[in-house]
C-alpha cells in the first residue's frame, strides 16, 4: 500500500474579501513530520492561509486535499478532527483547564477511556498540572497558552496549525515554551503549520519557510536558504537583515559591486557589528527593543542599519545616542539584490 | 388619605381570602407566562445564535430589526397579533382571538425580538474566534453552538430574565387579543386595569401585589441560578 506523505496539498486558492483578493496561493503542500513556517508583516494574510489550511475558512476558489482526499462540505468535521489549532489568543471555554483537554478529547476521540490519566499526563507535560483546576480568567498569559497547547497535543492530533504561538508571551516564559512546543512537535510527529511574523520562531521550529506580502506568496523554500538567499529588499527586512543603497554601501565599506544590476545589499544582523569607537565612521542614533532584544540604530552615510547590542569592552554609557561606532561586516555574508 | 387608607386596609382582606378570584388569576398568569417564555427562549435564542454567527447579505438589518424589536410598544405587537387572529383575519379561521393560546402569540411577538437581541449581544461579546476554536476541536454545528451556549450562559439567563419580563408585565396586547374574561383570559395585569376602571383599588392593589410577587420569585429562582454560573 503507498504510504500518504502528502498531509495538506492546496492549488489555486484564492480568497476574496470585500471586492478585494486577500489570499492567492497558486500551489501549497504540507508533507507528513514537516514543520511549515509561514512569515508576513501585519495584514499579508497569513492567518486567513492558516484558516483556510485548517478548514476553517472555505476559500472562494480552489481546492484542498487531506491525505490525497478532496475536502468537500460533507466531510470537512471528520478531517478537521484530526488536526488542532492554536490561535495567538490562547482561547480556552470558561471551564477548567482540565475540562478544557477533556472536551476537546471528547469530541476528537470519543471512544477514548481515562480522561483523567490522559489529561494529567499532558498538563504536566507542559508543566501546569498544578493549574488542573484553575480557570482560564485565573491564569497568566503564559500558563493561557501553555493550556491551550497542551489541549491541541493531547488530541495527538495528524496536523498542528499554531498562530503566532508566543506572541502574548513575555521573555522570560518565551525560550522555555517554545523549546517544549519544539519537543512536543518532534515527538508527536504531526505536521506542522506555524503563522509567525518573527523569524527567529521560524528558525527554531521551521524546516521550510513561505514568506507572504499581500496576500501573495512571494519567496518559499528552506528555512537557510531563504535568509541567506531574499530575493528582494521587502523579504530581507522581513527576516530582520539591514538594507543598503548598493553604491552607497560599496563607497563607505569600499567593496567593489559584483557585475549585475544590483541596487540593494542587505547583511543579516549577524553579519554586520558595531564597536563603540570615538573614531568610528557610525554613529549611534537611537536604542530600540526588538524581537532580538536590545537593538542600536547606527547611522553611517546616508544609510541607517540595526545591530545587536553587544557590550563586550564597552559599557552601557559607550551605546548612549550621538556616540560613534566603528562597524565591522562579515563580507561573507553580503547579499547583493537586484530590483 | 381615605382612599389610600381604604384602599391598604381592602387590600390586606382581599389577601385574608375574601376574593376566590385571585387564586385562579394567578396561576393563569404564571402558566401563560411561563409557556410564552419557553417559546420565546427557545425562539429568541435560536434566532440570536443564527444572526451572530451566521454571515449573510442582510445580517446587520435583521439584528437592527431585533435591536428595534426590544423597544416596540406591546400595544402595536396585540394590534398586530390581534388583525391577523381577528375572525375576518388571515388567521382568523383557528379560533384563537380572545384565547390563552392567542395570549401566549402576542407575548412571544413582544419578548422573542427582546431575546434575539441579548442573545446577539452575548454571543457577539465573546472573542471573535471562539467558534473557530471551537470548530477546530472537530466540533460539529450541534456541538459548536452548545459550547457557545454555555460559554454565554448569563447572557442567557438574562435574556430568559428580560423575556418573562415583558411577558408578564404587559397589559395592552392581553387586553387586546385575550380580551379579559373572566375565567378565560383574565391575568393580573389586566384584571388590575380593570378594577382601577371601577374604582376597586385595595383589589387593585392586591393583584399588582401578587403580580410583583411572582415576579420578585421568578427573578430570585433564575438570580440564584445566574450566582452559582458566576461562582464557577
Amino acid at each position: 500500500m503507498k504510504k500518504i506523505t502528502q498531509m495538506i496539498e492546496m492549488s489555486d486558492i484564492s480568497v476574496v474579501r470585500g471586492g478585494r483578493e486577500v489570499l492567492h496561493v497558486p500551489s501549497f503542500s504540507l508533507k507528513a513530520n514537516e514543520t511549515v513556517a509561514i512569515l508576513g508583516p501585519n495584514g499579508s494574510g497569513k492567518s486567513t492561509f492558516l484558516l483556510v489550511a485548517s478548514l476553517l475558512l472555505k476559500p472562494t476558489q480552489g481546492e484542498i486535499s487531506y491525505f490525497g482526499k478532496a475536502i468537500k462540505n460533507s466531510n470537512r468535521t471528520p478531517f478537521r478532527r484530526m488536526t488542532a489549532l492554536a490561535f495567538q489568543e490562547p482561547l480556552l471555554l470558561d471551564r477548567s483547564v482540565s475540562d478544557n483537554l477533556k472536551i476537546a478529547l471528547r469530541l476528537k476521540r470519543p471512544d477514548l477511556k481515562d480522561l483523567d490519566k490522559i489529561t494529567g499526563d499532558w498538563l504536566e507535560k507542559l508543566k501546569i498540572q498544578h493549574l488542573a483546576k484553575v480557570l482560564p480568567h485565573q491564569l497568566s498569559g503564559g500558563e493561557l497558552q501553555r493550556a491551550s497547547l497542551a489541549r491541541v497535543f493531547a488530541v495527538e492530533p495528524e496536523m498542528v496549525f499554531l498562530d503566532e504561538p508566543f506572541a502574548g508571551i513575555d521573555e522570560i516564559d518565551r525560550p522555555s515554551l517554545s523549546g517544549d512546543v519544539k519537543a512536543l512537535i518532534k515527538e508527536s510527529g504531526a505536521a506542522s503549520l506555524l503563522v509567525t511574523h518573527d523569524i527567529s520562531e521560524a528558525v527554531l521550529l521551521a524546516k521550510r519557510l513561505v514568506i507572504l506580502s499581500d496576500g501573495k506568496v512571494i519567496q518559499e523554500g528552506d528555512v537557510g536558504d531563504v535568509i541567506a538567499k531574499p530575493i528582494s529588499s521587502k523579504i530581507a527586512k522581513l527576516l530582520g537583515h539591514s538594507v543598503f543603497a548598493a553604491e552607497e554601501f560599496s563607497r563607505l565599506f569600499q567593496i567593489d559591486r559584483p557585475t549585475g544590476n544590483f541596487t540593494e545589499v542587505a547583511v543579516p544582523m549577524s553579519g554586520i557589528k558595531a564597536v563603540p569607537s570615538n573614531e568610528g565612521l557610525g554613529k549611534i542614533v537611537r536604542l530600540e527593543v526588538s524581537v532580538k532584544g536590545l537593538v542600536a540604530v547606527i547611522e553611517i552615510g546616508n544609510q541607517q542599519f540595526h545591530t545587536e547590542v553587544d557590550y563586550g569592552d564597552a559599557t552601557f554609557s559607550d551605546w548612549t545616542a550621538g556616540n560613534r561606532v566603528d562597524i565591522d561586516i562579515d563580507y561573507s555574508r553580503i547579499i547583493w539584490l537586484s530590483e | 388619605m381615605d382612599l389610600l387608607g381604604d384602599a391598604f386596609v381592602e387590600m390586606f382582606e382581599f389577601f385574608l381570602g375574601r376574593d376566590s378570584d385571585v387564586w385562579s388569576i394567578t396561576a393563569r398568569t404564571t402558566l401563560i407566562c411561563l409557556i410564552s417564555t419557553i417559546i420565546s427562549s427557545f425562539l429568541g435564542i435560536f434566532i440570536g445564535f443564527l444572526l451572530a454567527l451566521i454571515p449573510f447579505r442582510g445580517r446587520s438589518t435583521f439584528v437592527a430589526f431585533a435591536n428595534a424589536g426590544m423597544g416596540m410598544p406591546p400595544v402595536v405587537a396585540g394590534l398586530v397579533v390581534a388583525v391577523l387572529l381577528w375572525r375576518t383575519g388571515p388567521l382568523g379561521s383557528l379560533g384563537l382571538m380572545y384565547t390563552p393560546i392567542g395570549m401566549v402569540i402576542s407575548q412571544c411577538v413582544i419578548a422573542v425580538p427582546l431575546v434575539a437581541a441579548i442573545t446577539i449581544g452575548s454571543v457577539m461579546s465573546l472573542p471573535p474566534a471562539m467558534h473557530l476554536q471551537i470548530r477546530s476541536m472537530g466540533a460539529n454545528t450541534v456541538q459548536t453552538v452548545l459550547l457557545l451556549a454555555y460559554e454565554v450562559r448569563l447572557g442567557l439567563l438574562i435574556a430568559v430574565m428580560a423575556g418573562f419580563g415583558a411577558a408578564i408585565s404587559e397589559v395592552g396586547a392581553a387586553m387586546m387579543v385575550g380580551g379579559n374574561l373572566a375565567s378565560e383570559t383574565r391575568v393580573l395585569t389586566t384584571a388590575t386595569v380593570q378594577l382601577v376602571g371601577q374604582g376597586e383599588f385595595g383589589k387593585a392593589l392586591g393583584y399588582g401585589l401578587m403580580l410583583l410577587l411572582l415576579v420578585l420569585f421568578v427573578a430570585i429562582a433564575l438570580t440564584s441560578i445566574q450566582s452559582k454560573a458566576r461562582k464557577r
